[in-house]
């Protein structure tokens, strides 16, 4: 025991001189001392390795001892490196950071690659695997089998297998290598990717290899073509996902009420601003936070819209120039609290953990937020739709909508039913703001960038329709991202713009309008 | 006035001259009031006289988010100046107006400033669209401009001090460290204006001759204020980065659009290890309020980090944080800019023992002053600094770690060497060229106000 005691002590000693090596300002001398470390036969030096990469490695001043440090607040945090003892809050002046670079950090994290295929769990594991990929050679090709002797786990297997195969096709046996390549075919990993090309480009081998890396590289390249036409339509639905949701609540009021909304914008931002009051009132906890904005948006937006309708649009009925000009005049007013009340820079709202990052179906990334704003969106359909086909305040609507004076003569309070859509479209508006909070600037000007899409997806899909606005919706919102990538994203919002000027000549009331006599109301 | 029309007009009808002399009383007591009144507003006036200090600075709208923390940096040096006694004897006074991110609002709010509120100098303007918007009115009003922005250079007015960056003290050095890291293909965004246009025009020109990038190896891609959906353009930038060559962004996006393009960026899983991206709009404000941890080790270049070590950035910071009673803020490069052009403008109204705009100005030439990062700054005769280039790496906390500085100051050049163009043209507003854009080969002087 006081023999492993002193052992050790011997082993952090030359590690902490090792580490002191990296006070200096000549980046590649700082490669050097990472190589050393890395290969040095202390336990923590995968602990320093990290630490280094993640900047909490620091060197005392005054008496050259290697700490841990965490920053919270501005506050320095010391902890000190070897044997963890709590050092408090010191002063930022005392202490030196081991300061790194991108080149650096390449580095840093292919060590720690290297370490972690023998030393990590199974999610490290595969990702050092997947890191060290493009650089395996017969060293690390000797650490793979070692591991597989022992491994277990399914997933790592395969993945430690197709590192395997990836160093044979570069570096085996020719007789071993076409083997290899055909079990490369097809797979999309930007690594393997570029080796199959770099093997099929080389021509000091035998024309079997060539040949066979050619046809893997091919396949490889197709299936990435077929992936990519995925993500375009996956961006096309998303942006299509959020024109609906700013688009709904638009498509009631104008539809059923007849009300040119220019204060809808204002409404969308009023709901992404509920979300960020919610998340300063629960600062703890994103997930809940975003959930109960929710129904607190639409209820909020709603009492809104209640309130602009009682006082300024129910005097305006059937009067469209002037209903257009004063809730212009709101939605500049709506700006202006808020302004006020909030002050006129941007609100940080933030992102659960559950939202952020990728999900990987097959060899496709997607991103995790716009996949559930995309899942949202339709819900959100569908709940309207459920409202106004299922309910009776839904059959009221439909019936003031169709013909209203009918509507009236059968007992229906027109007037009341009016304030409760227009604060139905608002609240929906609301829940669209709280979506919108997460992938763009919560700020008075949210509703600006906004408006305009909304009413271009309502004018085109026609007026009054909701599956009329769905399919306006994803239809704009795929035709925008099929076009960008060719002609950039300014050009492509042009040619939306134009292509609904056009569609609008020929067919004025959209692409679903409704039918009926009172359509012409 | 019209009591004396009433008199005359009373006059010709031949009233009761009791009633006139009465009249004629009352006349004369009002106007003793009045002369007395408007000799004491006018001598109040001249002990209350201040020096008007304009601030023009967007506080609200798409660029709200870089400009407002630059209308605070203005207030504090003028409470500054004025607790160290004020200037010239008299107090400064700051009028701020807020021109809302919109161009056309900023040369009228200008105008206001220079003909209304009369202001003797004016700090302010961030985008050059807003600044091309200002320039005439500064130009024909002969008015003083401050602009504390880096910039894409082709410009050098009379009546403007650029204390922010030209192209070789930013958007060239950044372009040299990325290649020294090995970075072989080149992505240029930025957001559709003047600037990022200019600047892309100078780097695709610098790429191309000097540094022998071919054609098909840089992609440039411009995009609207305010834009919010970056998934196709950062999944085109991943495609471009991925084909085995190293390959860097240059951002020249400016404003809130660099929010989302960043949580993009991280979304999609782009390190900036694998495509590093080096901004030059974006520094410690437009971090803040942002979790940057996915960002780490991506780039900014520009002539001042809030972290930059040394004594006087210390005290600067310590000054800012009670000033501003939050201690969440931070600094950064325009903020310098300000500082130093503040300094400046002080020490050339001192020289000259007037605030008058042709004084002042033929003052300035050679002054210098300390910067923030421990060395010294000189004001050129074309109106440009000499400046330490500074390139720094995101970190966590969203303050920079400087990678990469130069030794000393670069001087500004208002007209770069890599345009055909604007390689035969210098800037020297003193004898014996006395303009803005010369033409060394031709030996004209042509285009801006000059004279």
């Amino acid at each position: 025991m006081g023999f492993f005691l002193i052992g050790n002590l011997h082993a952090n000693k030359s590690l902490k001189e090792i580490i002191l090596k990296l006070d200096t300002k000549d980046f590649k001398d700082k490669i050097l001392v990472i190589e050393e470390i890395a290969e040095t036969d202390n336990d923590l030096n995968l602990l320093a390795l990290k630490s280094i990469l993640e900047g909490k490695l620091y060197i005392r001043k005054s008496d050259k001892s290697i700490l841990l440090v965490d920053i919270k607040d501005r506050k320095y945090f010391a902890f000190d490196f070897f044997d963890n003892t709590e050092l408090g809050v010191l002063s930022k002046r005392k202490l030196k950071k081991i300061k790194i670079n991108n080149n650096l950090r390449n580095i840093l994290s292919n060590k720690i690659a290297v370490i972690q295929i023998t030393r990590g769990n199974k999610e490290e594991k595969i990702k050092a695997i997947l890191e060290i990929i493009k650089d395996g050679n017969f060293e690390t090709l000797k650490v793979i089998n070692t591991v597989l002797l022992t491994e277990n786990d399914s997933d790592v297997i395969k993945y430690f297998n197709l590192a395997k195969n990836t160093i044979i096709a570069r570096y085996g046996k020719d007789s071993e290598r076409i083997e290899a390549i055909k079990s490369l075919a097809g797979n999309t990993n930007n690594d393997i990717v570029n080796i199959l090309k770099a093997i099929s480009e080389n021509k000091s081998q035998p024309e079997v290899i060539t040949l066979e890396a050619q046809e893997a590289y091919y396949k490889s390249i197709k299936n990435i073509k077929f992936n990519n036409i995925i993500k375009t339509i996956f961006f096309g639905l998303s942006l299509g996902s959020v024109l609906l949701l700013a688009a709904i609540g638009l498509a009631i009021t104008f539809g059923v009420v007849g009300v040119i909304n220019m204060a809808h914008g204002e409404l969308i931002m009023i709901g992404a601003y509920c979300t960020y009051v919610v998340q300063q009132i629960i600062p703890n906890n994103t997930s809940l936070s975003i959930i109960l904005a929710i129904p607190i948006a639409f209820l909020f937006t709603g009492f809104v819209g209640i309130i602009i309708e009682r006082l300024v649009v129910k005097n305006l009925y059937g009067r469209p120039l002037e209903t257009l000009l004063a809730t212009f005049g709101i939605s500049l007013i709506l700006q202006q609290v808020v302004r006020s009340i909030f002050s006129p820079l941007n609100k940080t709202v933030y992102s659960p953990e559950w939202m952020s990052g990728i999900i990987s179906i097959g060899g496709l990334e997607l991103t995790n937020n716009r996949f559930i704003i995309i899942i949202f969106t339709i819900l959100v359909f569908m709940l309207v739709i459920y409202v106004l086909k299922k309910t009776l305040f839904g059959l009221q609507m439909r019936a003031v909508t169709q013909n209203r004076k009918m509507a009236s003569a059968m007992g229906i309070n027109t007037k009341k039913i009016d304030m409760l859509t227009f604060a139905f479209g608002s609240g929906v508006a609301g829940i669209a703001g709280v979506a919108l909070s997460q992938i763009t600037n919560v700020g008075p000007n949210l509703g600006q960038n906004y408006i305009i899409d909304s009413f271009m997806v309502v004018v085109f899909g026609g007026v009054g329709n909701l599956f009329g606005t769905l399919i306006g919706a994803f239809g704009l919102g795929l035709g925008n991202k099929l076009i960008e990538p060719y002609v950039g994203a300014i050009v492509s919002k042009i040619f939306i713009l134009l292509f609904i000027i056009i569609f609008i000549q020929f067919r004025p009331k959209g692409l679903f309008s409704i039918k009926g006599r009172t359509a012409d109301d | 006035m019209y009591l004396i029309g009433i008199l005359i007009f009373l006059n010709n009808y031949k009233l009761v001259s009791s009633f006139k002399l009465l009249m004629r009383k009352i006349m004369y007591k009002i106007f003793k009031f009045l002369l007395i009144t408007t000799f004491f507003i006018s001598v109040s006036n001249l002990k209350a006289d201040t020096i008007k200090v304009g601030v023009l600075h967007s506080l609200s709208g798409t660029m709200a988010i870089s400009e407002t923390t630059l209308k605070d940096t203005v207030l504090m040096l003028v409470e500054k100046q004025n607790k160290a006694g004020g200037l010239l004897g008299k107090k400064l006074e700051a009028v701020v107006v807020d021109p809302a991110s919109d161009w056309p609002l900023f040369a009228e709010k200008a105008k206001e400033l220079l003909t209304v509120q009369k202001v003797d100098v004016v700090f302010g303007c961030w985008t050059s669209v807003s600044r091309k918007s200002v320039l005439p009115v500064f130009e024909e009003l002969n008015g003083l401009l401050f602009y504390p922005v880096q910039y894409e250079g082709e410009e050098s007015s009379k009546n403007v001090f650029y204390t922010g960056a030209a192209p070789n003290q930013q958007a060239i050095p950044a372009v040299d460290y990325l290649a020294a890291q090995g970075v072989k293909k080149w992505v240029l965004a930025g957001t559709d204006y003047v600037y990022p246009r200019t600047t892309n025009k100078i780097l695709e020109s610098y790429l191309k001759n000097v540094l022998n990038v071919s054609e098909k190896d840089i992609m440039i891609n411009y995009t609207p204020f305010g834009h919010s959906d970056w998934q196709t353009i950062v999944s085109d930038i991943k495609k471009f980065g991925m084909a085995g060559k190293k390959t860097a962004v240059v951002s020249t996006i400016n404003g809130d659009a660099n929010v989302p393009f960043y949580k993009e960026l991280g979304n999609q899983g782009i390190k900036a290890e694998d495509i590093p991206v080096v901004a030059f709009s974006v520094g410690e404000e437009e971090l803040s309020g942002f979790d940057t941890s996915p960002l780490v080790g991506h780039l900014a270049a520009w002539n001042y980090f809030m972290s930059a070590e040394s004594e006087i950035n210390d005290t600067f910071i310590e000054d800012w944080l009670k000033f501003i009673k939050d201690d969440k803020r931070v600094t950064n490069d325009p903020m310098e800019a300000h500082v130093i052009g503040f300094d400046m403008w002080v020490k050339a109204v001192e020289k000259a023992g007037t605030t008058d705009v042709d004084s002042v100005r033929e003052a300035m030439y050679g002054i210098t002053v300390p910067n923030l990062t421990g060395g010294m700054a000189v004001m050129n005769t074309n109106h440009h600094l000499t400046k330490p280039v500074l390139i720094g790496e995101i970190q966590a906390d969203g303050q920079f770690d400087i990678v990469w500085s130069t030794d000393g100051g670069v001087i500004g050049d208002a007209w770069t060497d890599y345009l055909p163009e604007s390689s035969r043209i210098v800037a020297d507003w003193t004898s014996p060229i006395k303009c803005g854009n010369y033409n060394i080969d031709t030996g004209k002087c042509s285009g801006q106000n000059y004279e």
